[in-house]
């Protein structure tokens, strides 16, 4: 049992810097909450905040339901992992697993201790580990002692520092289904921070994108990528990044005409309601966001597509290609297609869009134009 | 010919109490014009190799030949390559432009050669603009750009890489993997490209010269190293998500012959291009491995399908993973992005039995490389 509910908190450094600003978040009773933002955004002093180790200058911090604001750390019932695993060298793994169970303040027996060291081991599978020292360990080992010594004190919340980034790709994947599936057997409120939009969408149930020392957008994960409130969120979330174009969109006999590329480049033409529903653009300037998997190349003279372009690199990867592509030489669009569609520097090709997955912008506010701002 | 060739190269460091194999009879022929990464994880030997053929380190047995000349015992100078770091090594107290010359100033060439050759350089990799300002006022991946044309510059017949993607973020690492390529296709100048990120030389080599633990594992095409690895580290390396690996064996009754996998999670029809090794499989224990993207969601009860339950879905945005419980055992699969299963759900999926790869247990060679391919059998 544990909500976390953050009331207008502000935190500010002696310095000036004000890393939190009246920041306001509610996460839900076993609730997987996490926060997604650039370096320097505040994330880890959020973390720092809801666990006692920084003090909020203004505002209220619920725990529980319990107002925590002043109680120090270890009365809170958080436990914290960091992002640098923060083992004890000189310690094997279970003296660093069973070291908050001893602490004189608890007064755990000892048996009672090696039990619950034994529990939280055979659930992260690393019980044949218990007697090597953390040097003998590999990334994704320490990742999982880290957790360990989290879980060992039965927390209310765990507040999680960007556990994954030192481990390699491979063992990240491996780890981000550990974390699903503990989570599941767990069920402990959780507040996760990372800058990889790849864990926020694949654990979070919703994500909080942090900019600014403020959340601009709360919401599930495919909220989160389908209807980005801003276009820093559209650029954060996606691989590769999210095209933009400033286009010009006009309403006339029943369809919507976008030009993307400069006013004398090609117009696309749009159907005002077609299967996936109407289609509420606006007449005017707009920043269009185009993602990288919407556009379609197919061979020029095929008459697929609409849009006349010229591959600039293709790159092939395992399972997906990306194409830099110019149109009307000068607007660089990045295309996601499948592997086996063979492209070559310098072909020329034309290119289809689906207008249903178009998000229009605001060019000077970057705003999201067809969502609601409530954030 | 060869543009560079290494022959049983070996490097050994000594020290007074260790003795370390990093290079072990290494040989690897690069043709002229070829863009070659050397892939591993760290201490499989690849930056040890790029250094021998820089000549930055010494050889410790075995020859290493620049188009006809045995380069041994010839300095770095002398070698015609051009080496750009990690870290990009550029002067602080010198202009870009000044960086950028740096390495004819100190062969001797004229002023107007100079300033002509970094013209061109520059406009090749657009940089012009930045000619004037020092270094320390630019980004980490202008920096990389201006490191890549101080070793541009002296027209170098081999034109090595090490890792010169690994400090940029993930934008600008794009934006500079595009640029690198494109400069290949530009140039033809035989590229050579160490890096530890499966993905980088997927994306940016010819041919993928893959090493692990001092050795050469296998040398192919983009495709060649997914269609037929030489052998399970290979598998395993290359491949995002990573490969599904299952102990399986062989089950034969009257009317057919399967796969077991060995906890009984799944049965599969024998891929039939396997039947001419099958006295080889009787009797043992091997392992499969089935690609992520090779299984596909599928209703109909084809004998290559499998039923599982949904145990963790991920929404990524471009695609989803859904990881299944099968039995005793899981297998991650990829979907589109607009699949979504909940937690429990029933799924059946259809494994190609052309894309299934046989490994040996002891060895881990993949057995079913050597295979043609599977005739449409069902």
């Amino acid at each position: 049992m544990g909500s976390i509910l953050l009331d207008k908190i502000v935190k500010s450094f002696p310095d000036g810097t004000v890393a939190l600003n009246k920041l306001d978040l509610h996460v839900w009773d076993e609730e997987f909450f996490v926060i997604l933002g650039p370096s320097g955004a505040g994330k880890t002093t959020l973390l720092k905040t809801v666990a006692g180790l920084y003090h909020h200058n203004g505002g209220h911090l619920y725990i529980d339901g319990r107002r925590v604001d002043g109680v120090p750390p270890e009365d809170r019932n958080t436990a914290m992992t960091f992002e640098s695993f923060a083992l004890y060298p000189h310690l094997t793994v279970y003296d660093n697993i069973a070291n908050p169970l001893r602490s004189p303040r608890y007064g755990i027996p000892r048996d009672e201790v090696e039990r619950e060291v034994q529990r939280v081991c055979d659930l992260l599978e690393i019980g044949h580990l218990l007697q090597r020292f953390p040097k003998e360990l590999s990334g994704g080992q320490k990742q999982r002692v880290s957790l360990g010594r989290a879980m060992v004190r039965k927390p209310t919340v765990f507040l999680l520092d960007e556990p994954l980034s030192h481990v390699d790709a491979k063992v990240r994947h491996r780890m981000r289904l550990e974390l699903n599936r503990l989570q599941r057997e767990l069920n402990t409120t959780t507040l996760y921070v990372t800058h990889d939009y790849l864990e926020a969408l694949s654990l979070a149930d919703r994500v909080g994108i942090l900019e600014d020392g403020q959340l601009v957008q709360v919401g599930s994960p495919t909220e989160i990528y389908r209807q980005p409130v801003n276009v820093s969120v559209a650029e954060q979330v996606g691989y590769p990044r999210i095209n933009l174009l400033d286009a010009w969109v006009e309403h006339s006999a029943g369809e919507w005409q976008v030009r993307p590329f400069g006013a004398g480049g090609p117009v696309l033409f749009f159907p005002v309601s077609d299967g996936a529903g109407t289609l509420d653009w606006g007449t005017g300037e707009h920043l269009l966001g185009l993602r990288p998997q919407s556009i379609r190349i197919h061979p020029r003279g095929s008459g697929l597509g609409v849009v006349p372009a010229r591959v600039y690199v293709a790159t092939p990867f395992v399972t997906y290609a990306i194409v830099t592509l110019l149109v009307a030489e000068e607007t660089e669009l990045t295309a996601l297609v499948p592997p086996d569609q063979q492209l070559e520097a310098g072909e020329e090709v034309e290119l289809s869009f689906s207008g249903s997955e178009f998000l229009f912008f605001d060019p000077t506010t970057h705003l999201n134009r067809q969502t609601p701002h409530s954030a | 010919m060869p543009s560079v060739r290494l022959q049983q190269v070996n490097k050994i460091y000594r020290s007074k109490r260790e003795r370390v194999h990093a290079v072990r009879d290494l040989n690897l022929g690069i043709t002229e014009g070829e863009f070659m990464c050397l892939l591993g994880p760290s201490g499989c030997g690849k930056t040890s190799s790029l250094r021998m053929i820089v000549g930055l380190e010494s050889i410790s047995s075995g020859e290493i030949w620049i188009g006809d000349r045995l380069v041994n015992d010839l300095s770095p100078q002398e070698r015609n390559v051009a080496m750009s770091f990690e870290s990009y090594a550029l002067y602080t107290h010198l202009s870009v432009g000044e960086n950028i010359t740096f390495p004819l100033k100190a062969k001797g060439m004229p002023p107007p050669e100079r300033r002509k050759r970094l013209v061109e350089v520059a406009s090749m990799l657009e940089i012009s603009s930045l000619l004037k300002m020092t270094p320390s006022s630019l980004s980490s991946g202008q920096m990389q750009q201006v490191s890549l044309a101080r070793a541009l510059i002296r027209e170098p017949s081999v034109f090595l890489l090490d890792e010169p993607l690994s400090h940029l973020d993930v934008n600008l690492r794009v934006y500079t993997r595009n640029r690198i390529k494109r400069l290949h296709t530009e140039l033809d100048t035989t590229m050579i490209y160490v890096t530890h990120d499966q993905l980088e030389a997927v994306a940016l080599a010819d041919r993928i010269a893959v090493m692990n633990f001092a050795e050469l594992q296998q040398v192919g095409t983009r495709e060649e190293l997914l269609d037929r690895p030489a052998n399970r580290f290979v598998a395993d390396f290359i491949g995002e998500p990573p490969i599904n690996f299952y102990e399986v064996e062989i089950q034969e009754d009257l009317r057919e012959t399967t796969l077991r996998e060995t906890s009984g999670a799944f049965s599969l029809p024998l891929p039939s291009r396997w039947e001419s090794i099958l006295d080889q499989l009787e009797g043992t224990v091997f392992e499969i491995g089935v690609r992520p993207h090779d299984i596909t969601l599928h209703d109909r009860g084809y004998p290559q399908s499998v039923q599982g339950e949904c145990e963790i879905f991920e929404f990524l945005g471009e695609e989803n993973h859904l990881t299944l419980k099968v039995g005793e055992v899981r297998m991650t699969l990829v979907v589109s992005n607009r699949e979504f299963f909940e937690t429990g759900e029933k799924v059946t999926v259809y494994l190609d039995p052309n894309r299934i790869h046989l490994f040996s247990k002891d060895s881990g060679a993949c057995l079913s490389s050597q295979l043609g391919s599977e005739s449409a059998s069902w």
